[in-house]
């Protein structure tokens, strides 16, 4: 086997320097819960990896700014999930992080690792979706500000370029009438990738018209995928019975799940819609209750 | 006032929650090597030759391939059609082919890729159903591992007369141990030309009767130490063999020690399971709901090699028709070969699949019927002077009723059974409730444990207490504290007194595999024996040594006393050991029960004692998303005795949810022969978070000669839960579920079966 290159930047200056051209491209290694396991199953052979788990001091904070959440990309699961700010006033995020693996995982998966290598099933990823974040990448030369709905366009596959790092990840601050929920539907009630998992934030205006609909839904297509097909549907238009049932066409749109060894596409599908109908006929609940 | 009985502490716990027990990854030996082993990559083809790439520098690595074998290539168990090495032919995914080792664990890895495999494709036989029939040839000319007839009266005319026939067909899927510690051993070469072996398994004298044929060694040259064993679950008893049959053959050509330790992935797409098939079910009734007549035809994938799967047959065969009075029975059960990794024990040996099979048929007459699974039950339920299956007549010691009736009322089963059936269609929550009863001998099958003829030995330490040696080995499940508790008391001595080393073969003799619920029951007896034999013997030292006859001496209260004297029992040890060095005593099997079995028609007394337990489960069922949440289990057992109280409602709280995870989680899933999920992520089985409001109901119907009365208990709580969690699920579902596991991807298919799109 050839021997990996091992490096570990200390500041964030020196882990950009090191992903820079002409280096040859590195694999950036956070809390190690994807490319551990890669490398340990056998499949991955990265030539160089670059540690860049000692930058927390400059990329781990969770800071409200200007009405925006800015979270650093080596916040911890664990630290998203007990986060007094983000529990206040980005609720959906904390209920996320706190829903990913068991402690173990959560003590040492990163939000930017789960970006990084925004596995279909990754769980904060729908909650970017839902919330509009976005994503900033720096590398030497520039910062970039991508929001994630544009930001994976393939599976596994993402607009970042090799020499950029994922530093921050900016959340607006959603609307106080929003209605927003997590949902996740894994093998078993706890420690369990998601079969399909769903971030849902929405909010009615007064007439009882659908003000805005953001719904992230992951394991259901190669990408977390933002389900434009219902948010066009609906947004504008009374919650009726019919307008409900009538969108289950627009989620097939939205979404097309695969067969694999966690769960079938029929499985996938039918959970799809039951979620996003549960969370609309919330919406219209919570509505006509205030 | 005893240790039977008592909730005493685990004598083994301390040194596992402090983590300073040793497990075999533990160990390091001077200049030990690291094994692998090359698998193949296809289900059945012909192996040409094994190309070691000419390329690679092969000098610091050790190989071995099956003319390194010195004795017969087969790891004997019941036939000696498994190799240790495949020689020729191929008959499943990842069958071990060579092996290498190294110091150098990396270098070990990359060595593994310049070997090839050359091989010339077989077309593989994967559904047992056509296993039969089929022109591919896997075992002897027919692809049967095993066939078993069990006749009593006559079915077929009694089927006649019944006012109504109900059939069913049921079918289950693999399911994996998943013992905490996976599969590892460590083999020593002896300057003798022997060799040791160590490593986490159920029964060191399989591993050594595996070994002697192999290596062409006298048994004294071949030795066995079991090292502490992170859970088995049935995974450990066929598979040590193999695994230390590849360690040993790596240590003798490289004379070094050599361990091999499984990575999960490794242990999950090789390891023996539950096995997989089907059962059919054809009931005759008559009006009051009486069973006339029970066909059942058995069919279980063995997968490629025997391994213990006539003896699983067996048990599914016996269990087939339930804990049921039914004066007319036939069944046929067979035992396939396909071209998959073989399946073998697990926890419950056929009886959980027997189980799933005929309690789903309960509740299938109790629907044609119209009365509830409960009724059903209570008027067909087993009572003593009925005849089992095998014709064997119940003179005593059947709970059956009354852990049916405890469950009832504790679960408050046929209100909550009734409710259900009437609840809101369109609910976002659905709710239903299932039960269960199932009987499991202990011990071994009819004649058995007279063949097995276990022994066990008890010795004076040199600190003035005893110490037990067995074959049978703690794997987790409590034999350390149990053993302890029944030599205390029948010793008359403290429990800390007793000592209780891991089995070596070169120590300890032969108890009998641990295995088939037969720790507690069978060998626990005869650790009790051999206590009393102990004292025998000590009161015939002592007599020789003060000088009196041996009738003057009288043991009680702990001590020997004679002429006024009072010698404690642990002076009496001291001086024993002191004066005569070794003094050991002996119990060895003898068949108190006057078991009559016929083993080719299996008629007779299969069992000495049987365990009996009920269980309700109750699940909310997410129409959503077609999760089950289980909101409630009851379970009652009758053991026949609690040695220890605490451990046996963990043994049932840990087998009940095993049971649970076999009937709606745990899925093993294969594609052309190769297991597709092999690892814990998405190999689930529960976890703490998953584990519903339990209760434990222990019943004890004394067996006259268990020890304090017990009976066997480590199988009978993972037979059950499985076609009650069906039951209920189904109820919620509206639907009736007769495959399991019952994952809510096949509610789903059901839920939108005929619609489109979804």
């Amino acid at each position: 086997m050839k021997p990996v290159v091992f490096q570990r930047a200390s500041t964030l200056e020196e882990a950009l320097f090191l992903l820079a051209p002409p280096q040859p491209e590195a694999t950036v290694l956070a809390g190690g819960t994807d490319v551990m396991v890669w490398i340990r199953s056998g499949g991955f052979h990265p030539a160089r990896v670059v540690d860049i788990s000692p930058l927390r001091a400059e990329c781990a904070r969770i800071v409200e700014r200007e009405g925006q959440i800015a979270v650093g990309a080596l916040c911890t699961h664990a630290e998203m999930a007990s986060s007094p700010l983000l529990r206040e006033k980005l609720p959906l995020l904390a209920e996320a992080a706190a829903s990913v693996g068991a402690p173990p995982i959560r003590n040492r998966g990163t939000l930017g690792g789960n970006i990084g290598g925004s596995s279909p099933a990754g769980d904060m990823l729908p909650v970017l979706l839902a919330c509009d974040a976005t994503v900033v990448l720096q590398s030497a030369g520039e910062t970039r500000r991508i929001p994630y709905s544009r930001y994976c366009i393939g599976y596994r596959k993402t607009v970042r370029r090799s020499e950029e790092l994922i530093t921050e990840v900016v959340f607006p601050l959603p609307a106080p009438t929003a209605l927003a929920r997590w949902y996740k539907v894994g093998g078993r009630r706890a420690q369990a990738c998601s079969k399909v998992n769903l971030a849902a934030v929405g909010a009615l205006d007064r007439q009882g018209q659908v003000a805005f609909l953001r719904l992230g839904i992951g394991s259901c297509a190669a990408t977390p995928v933002l389900m434009e097909n219902v948010a066009g549907q609906l947004v504008g238009c009374y919650l009726s019975k019919e307008a409900i049932d009538g969108v289950i066409p627009a989620i097939s749109r939205d979404i097309s799940p695969i067969d694999d060894p966690r769960s079938t596409a029929r499985y996938r599908s039918l959970v799809a819609q039951n979620l996003v109908i549960r969370f609309l006929e919330e919406l219209v609940a919570t509505a006509t209750a205030t | 006032m005893g240790f039977i009985g008592q909730s005493i502490p685990r004598t083994d716990g301390f040194g596992k929650v402090t983590g300073q027990a040793t497990f075999v990854d533990d160990l390091c030996l001077p200049d030990m090597l690291f094994g692998a082993t090359i698998r193949s990559d296809e289900p059945h083809a012909r192996l040409e030759r094994i190309e070691w790439d000419p390329d690679f520098d092969w000098s610091s690595i050790v190989r071995v391939d099956a003319s390194d074998i010195p004795g017969r290539n087969a790891i004997f168990l019941e036939q000696w059609d498994q190799p240790a090495l495949a020689q020729d032919v191929i008959r499943h995914h990842a069958e071990p082919v060579a092996l290498i080792a190294c110091a150098d664990r990396e270098l070990l890895e990359t060595a593994r890729k310049h070997v090839t495999l050359v091989t010339r494709p077989l077309d593989p036989l994967f559904d047992p159903e056509e296993a039969l029939t089929s022109e591919i040839k896997i075992f002897g000319e027919d692809n049967l591992f095993k066939q078993i007839e069990i006749e009593k009266g006559d079915a077929p005319g009694a089927m006649k007369s019944a006012w109504r026939v109900v059939e069913g067909e049921y079918r289950f899927g693999y399911q994996e141990q998943m013992y905490i510690e996976t599969q590892g051993v460590i083999a020593v070469p002896g300057e003798d030309g022997g060799v040791t072996v160590h490593g986490s398994m159920q029964c060191p004298y399989y591993v050594l009767k595996a070994l002697t044929p192999l290596l062409g060694l006298p048994p004294e040259k071949v030795r066995i130490i079991q090292t502490t064993t992170g859970g088995a679950f049935g995974g450990k008893e066929e598979y040590p063999s193999m695994l230390a049959a590849h360690a040993v053959l790596l240590a003798l050509k490289s004379g070094r020690p050599v361990k091999m330790v499984y990575d999960r992935a490794e242990d999950i797409a090789v390891t023996p399971k539950r096995h997989p098939g089907v059962i059919r079910h054809r009931t005759g009734v008559d009006r009051e709901g009486h069973l006339l007549a029970q066909e059942v035809e058995i069919l279980l994938d063995g997968g490629a090699y025997c391994t213990l799967s006539p003896v699983v047959l067996g048990r599914a065969a016996i269990a087939a028709g339930g804990p049921y009075r039914c004066d007319n029975l036939k069944v046929l059960a067979r035992m396939v070969a396909t071209n998959k990794p073989p399946s073998g024990a697990f926890r419950g040996f056929g009886g959980p699949q027997a189980a799933f099979g005929v309690e789903r048929h309960m509740d299938r007459i109790a629907e044609e019927f119209g009365v509830s699974p409960l009724e059903i039950r209570r008027r067909n339920l087993l009572q003593i002077g009925d005849t089992t299956a095998t014709g064997q007549q119940l003179k005593d010691s059947v709970g059956i009723g009354e852990v049916l009736e405890k469950v009832a009322e504790i679960s408050d089963f046929e209100n909550r059974h009734r409710a259900y059936q009437h609840q809101p269609a369109k609910e976002r929550l659905r709710r239903g409730i299932g039960l269960a009863v199932c009987f499991h001998g202990g011990g071994f099958t009819g004649a058995g444990e007279t063949w097995l003829a276990s022994k066990v030995d008890l010795e004076l330490t040199s600190r003035g207490g005893v110490s037990i040696h067995c074959g049978s080995v703690e794997m987790g499940q409590g034999r350390n504290t149990v053993f302890s508790q029944i030599a205390a008391d029948a010793l008359g001595i403290d429990l800390a007194l007793v000592q209780t080393p891991p089995p070596d073969t070169a120590t300890c003799p032969d108890s009998g595999p641990t295995a088939a619920s037969r720790t507690t029951m069978v060998v626990g007896r005869l650790v009790s024996d051999a206590a009393e034999n102990l004292l025998a013997r000590m009161t015939e030292l002592l007599a020789q040594q003060a000088g009196v006859q041996l009738d003057a001496i009288h043991y009680g209260q702990g001590a020997f006393h004679w002429e006024g004297q009072d010698l404690p029992f642990g002076e009496a040890a001291l001086q024993l050991h002191e004066s005569c060095g070794l003094v050991r005593a002996r119990a060895q099997f003898v068949d108190r029960d006057g078991m009559v079995w016929d083993p080719q028609t299996y008629r007779g007394d299969a069992y000495a004692a049987y365990s009996w337990a009920a269980i309700a489960t109750e699940v909310e069922l997410d129409m959503d998303t077609c999760m089950p949440r289980i909101t409630r289990v009851v379970a009652a057992e009758d053991i026949g005795k609690a040695i220890n109280p605490l451990s046996v409602e963990g043994q049932i709280q840990g087998g009940t949810l095993q049971g649970l995870g076999y009937g709606a989680l745990e899925e093993v899933k294969m594609e052309n022969g190769r297991f597709v999920n092999y690892r814990m992520t998405d190999c689930l089985i529960p976890t703490a978070m998953d584990v519903p409001d339990m209760e434990v109901v222990i019943v004890e119907r004394p067996y006259q000669h268990g020890p304090a009365g017990a009976k066997g208990l480590g199988e009978l709580p993972t037979d059950l839960p499985a076609p009650a969690l069906a039951a209920a699920i189904s109820q919620a579902a509206g639907f009736r579920f007769d495959e399991i596991p019952v994952t809510p991807e096949r509610i789903a298919a059901r839920l939108t079966q005929g619609k489109e799109g979804a």
